[in-house]
């Protein structure tokens, strides 16, 4: 008999409880330590409209089929704008030529502002915190985790399509390449202005994601030439450590660089905090530390707030929950996660939220000079990290339906202990699909399944309709009678498993062949 | 298990309607309650901190 898994359901449900409990965790630091007051539904209401919002306004986002930026910068509508123009050639223009066009007027745009603001009084929006347009301050923090969750995946995911489009080519690649190294250099001279942390954490997740895109897109294509695959890496990487260095002076420490203010002292209160804290509750040596109370006041760390009122249980609770929550997100992502179109956006948001954890944690305890909030725990970082992590919820959707197209070749004997069945044709079409529904019988067993025909190979593919394991059949006619049995021939079999589950691939998969 | 009691809440609309309501009430209740009964002892702790100090100053 075919076994029922389980799925995704636990994954989902623990990183819900997770979310919900640092959301908890986040009221109850803003309650216990803000001068400010809060009410206690204010972080929850607005995780969940942030979440509801994600849900909507990514299950708008089809590349294909919408009409908004994307469609409009890779689709047909772009190139028949420029038949209208003057710049319009005859020849079709292909992805990479498109992005390059898009990539190379943004970075000569953002350049140019850069080249204004060192020479000029003029400020654009490359020299300062915020982007001023007319009236409106817009806070760069807010478009930071966006640009890096979303906008630079997917405009890398669609390079290396145009890479893959051109056959891998010498000039694709390159072309791609210079496109990449373009793209970095405009989220890095648009969020230069930030902390060195910010730049950091963009440089780690670009650098995720290219590595990511290559083992997708290009890894199988160079087998011989993987060497060269690392050579362009290192460029990648060098480049980042180039951009990165312009900000280090003579005589600078790695705290300095990264944590910018005075880590010691910050190391100091840490330590008091770990070696004051009770094993349960609050601790009377650290409510009387006076070095401890200013040090936690206006500080959203839910770690060390746990600690100070809970004690090590609390601590130690926190960093399992938080080990917890980095597990089962990396579950979401599904099984067959490499198929996903949108794979690079949906591993890009599980590193954002795995960096909050994995820098995070060791910050929280003073170990390592990087500081970066833990995750949900920061006054923009709430929304963001809400957004990554509805990603990744709305990832297991696809992964469902992705898992389901890799079909198990079953044989008729698995299911009916039997190797001759009886199709009854059930007489509902599904004008939606291109397949019928049938009934398979054999004695007293009976179950329903969607049948395809195979014309070329005169066979009939069955897939179960009431079960979650995704399974089926091929089948063809026993001569002169009105019972089918399975294909033998195992050649035979795997061609037609190959066509059936290429035409039935779900939009949100994509298989690099 | 889990599919019988979809197919069940399925056919039994209203009643999951009413089971969401009261579940999400009840949700709300116990986090406004849970946040409440911690933040609680915040007071207390400030009031310690306090009395420590004055014994200090003296």
């Amino acid at each position: 008999m075919i076994k029922r898994k389980r799925g995704y359901l636990t994954p989902v449900v623990i990183s819900v409880v997770c979310w919900l409990t640092f959301i908890w965790l986040r009221t109850f630091t803003y309650m216990a330590n803000y001068n400010e007051g809060t009410g206690v539904y204010r972080f929850l209401l607005a995780a969940i409209i942030t979440m509801i919002g994600t849900f909507f306004y990514w299950s708008l986002f089809k590349p294909e089929e919408s009409a908004g930026l994307i469609s409009f910068l890779f689709g047909d509508e772009f190139e028949e704008c420029l038949k209208e123009t003057t710049v319009g050639t005859t020849k079709k223009w292909s992805i990479l030529r498109k992005s390059m066009f898009f990539v190379g007027c943004l970075s000569f745009l953002s350049l140019l502002a850069f080249v204004f603001e060192i020479w000029t009084d003029i400020m654009v929006f490359t020299d300062a915190a915020y982007i001023e347009i007319g009236v409106v301050d817009i806070n760069k923090k807010y478009m930071f985790d966006l640009i890096l969750l979303i906008i630079f995946p997917l405009w890398t995911q669609t390079i290396f399509r145009g890479i893959r489009e051109e056959g891998y080519s010498i000039k694709g690649i390159l072309s791609g390449a210079v496109q990449l190294l373009m793209l970095s250099l405009i989220s890095y001279l648009l969020f230069m202005k930030l902390p060195n942390i910010w730049l950091i954490e963009l440089a780690a997740i670009e650098i995720i994601i290219v590595a990511t895109g290559i083992k997708k897109y290009v890894w199988k294509e160079c087998s011989e030439k993987k060497g060269n695959v690392f050579a362009l890496i290192g460029v990648y990487v060098f480049f980042w450590c180039a951009l990165l260095a312009a900000f280090y002076r003579p005589g600078m420490t790695f705290s300095q660089f990264s944590y910018g203010g005075d880590w010691e002292a910050y190391q100091d209160s840490v330590k008091q905090i770990i070696a004051g804290a009770a094993a349960f509750g609050t601790s009377s040596e650290l409510v009387s530390n006076r070095v401890v109370v200013d040090f936690l006041a206006d500080r959203n760390n839910y770690l060390l707030v746990g600690l100070y009122y809970g004690g090590w249980v609390s601590g130690v609770a926190i960093i399992a929950a938080l080990l917890l929550f980095l597990i089962t997100t990396y579950r979401l992502l599904g099984v067959h996660a490499v198929f996903n179109r949108n794979y690079l956006v949906y591993k890009a948001s599980w590193w954002m939220l795995a960096m909050r954890i994995i820098w995070g944690i060791p910050y929280s305890m003073g170990i390592i000079a990087m500081p970066i909030t833990l995750p949900f725990a920061g006054k923009i970082g709430l929304y963001m990290d809400t957004i990554a992590f509805g990603l990744l919820i709305w990832s297991v959707f696809e992964a469902r339906h992705i898992d389901k197209n890799f079909y198990k070749n079953r044989k008729i004997f698995d299911m009916f202990e039997k190797t001759e069945v009886k199709i009854e044709d059930q007489g509902i079409e599904d004008f939606f699909e291109l397949y019928e529904v049938v009934k398979v019988c054999s004695g007293d067993v009976a179950l329903l399944c969607s049948a395809e025909e195979d014309e070329q190979h005169n066979a009939l593919v069955l897939e179960p309709l009431e079960t979650d394991d995704a399974c089926v059949f091929i089948v063809e006619r026993v001569a002169d009678a009105e019972m089918w049995h399975d294909v033998e021939d195992e050649a035979i079999r795997s061609a037609i498993l190959r066509n059936y589950t290429k035409n039935n691939r779900p939009d949100c998969m994509e298989v690099i062949e | 298990m889990i599919k019988k009691m979809k197919n069940y809440f399925e056919k039994n609309v209203f009643l999951t309607v009413v089971l969401i309501v009261i579940f999400t009430i009840a949700a709300c209740l116990m986090w406004k309650y849970t946040l409440q009964s911690a933040t609680a002892v915040v007071p207390t702790i400030n009031y310690m901190k306090e009395c420590i100090c004055m014994r200090q100053i003296m």
